[in-house]
């Protein structure tokens, strides 16, 4: 699909919510989308396992689900949602984490999404899979 | 609930974390505990307006972190989630979505639980997620 200019890209994913996650949106390409989350906190929140869980387990599902939506043809395809999510949490996070999301597989009805999050010194933070259900729009004109 | 178990259970409630959806302990005993979430607390939305996927997979870790605290006591600490499989079902839009935890399995190292999410509505099964996390003694 065409994709988006990088400033509309990013605008779509800046909300209130992943600012106070300080998850944002930074590139963007076929198939393929990257977000960072802007540790640490500074306060409580980085002492809370759940909280950091929480970060990276957004990050991963918008960075999928962007990838998927920088892929498909909207003339022929549609996203369906998230199938599921196989992570591995590899080590905690204390610094700005990259997390990248690509398509590995695509075809109606279900793609493969790769997940993976590397901390500023290139070291693996977490890693997955997603399978994402797809489907396919009828030709214009055919009855439904 | 035991002084210990409402003691666990308040410290959870007042963390960041519930915090920041507005989560509730309904349930915590040896065999299950359950996370209660109203939507509307939730601004991170997903498909059709559902919560997020990564914040019902969050929330799965963390009710299966405090039913592992719970059972550990003082004899150590959950840690980490170091895993998750969850399969999405079906979008989470009720009003109000719970996330009931129940232990498989507690080694010395590691332990592995099961989570269900479900709509309080109706009853539907959003999710079913399996999570391990670590011990640490």
């Amino acid at each position: 699909m065409p994709v988006q200019s990088l400033a509309e890209w990013r605008q779509r994913w800046e909300n209130e919510g992943a600012a106070n996650l300080k998850v944002r949106p930074v590139e963007v390409a076929e198939g393929y989308a990257q977000f960072v989350i802007d540790l640490p906190y500074g306060d409580e929140r980085d002492g809370d396992l759940d909280f950091l869980n929480l970060a990276l387990s957004y990050a991963v599902d918008v960075a999928a689900l962007a990838a998927v939506i920088a892929r498909v043809d909207p003339e022929r395809e549609q996203p369906n949602g998230t199938a599921s999510l196989h992570l591995n949490f590899l080590e905690a996070p204390s610094e700005p984490v990259t997390v990248e999301g690509r398509v590995v597989y695509w075809q109606v009805p279900s793609a493969l999404i790769e997940v993976v999050a590397t901390g500023a010194d290139g070291s693996l933070i977490a890693r997955g899979v997603s399978p994402y259900s797809l489907r396919a729009k009828a030709p214009e004109g055919a009855a439904s | 609930m035991s002084p210990a178990t409402s003691e666990l259970v308040a410290g959870a409630e007042g963390s960041p974390t519930y915090r920041e959806f507005g989560v509730t302990v309904p349930v915590l005993e040896e065999e299950r505990a359950v996370l209660s979430v109203p939507r509307e607390s939730v601004r991170l939305r997903g498909v059709r307006d559902s919560i997020n996927g990564g914040v019902v997979a969050t929330l799965a870790c963390a009710a299966a972190r405090l039913l592992l605290q719970s059972r550990l006591g003082d004899e150590g600490r959950a840690g980490a989630a170091t895993e998750i499989d969850i399969a999405y079902l079906s979008a989470a839009r009720g009003s109000v979505t719970t996330f009931e935890a129940r232990m498989l399995r507690q080694g010395g190292r590691v332990a592995v639980c099961e989570v269900d999410v479900r709509d309080t509505d109706d009853g539907t099964l959003n999710a079913k997620a399996r999570v391990s996390l670590d011990i640490e003694r």
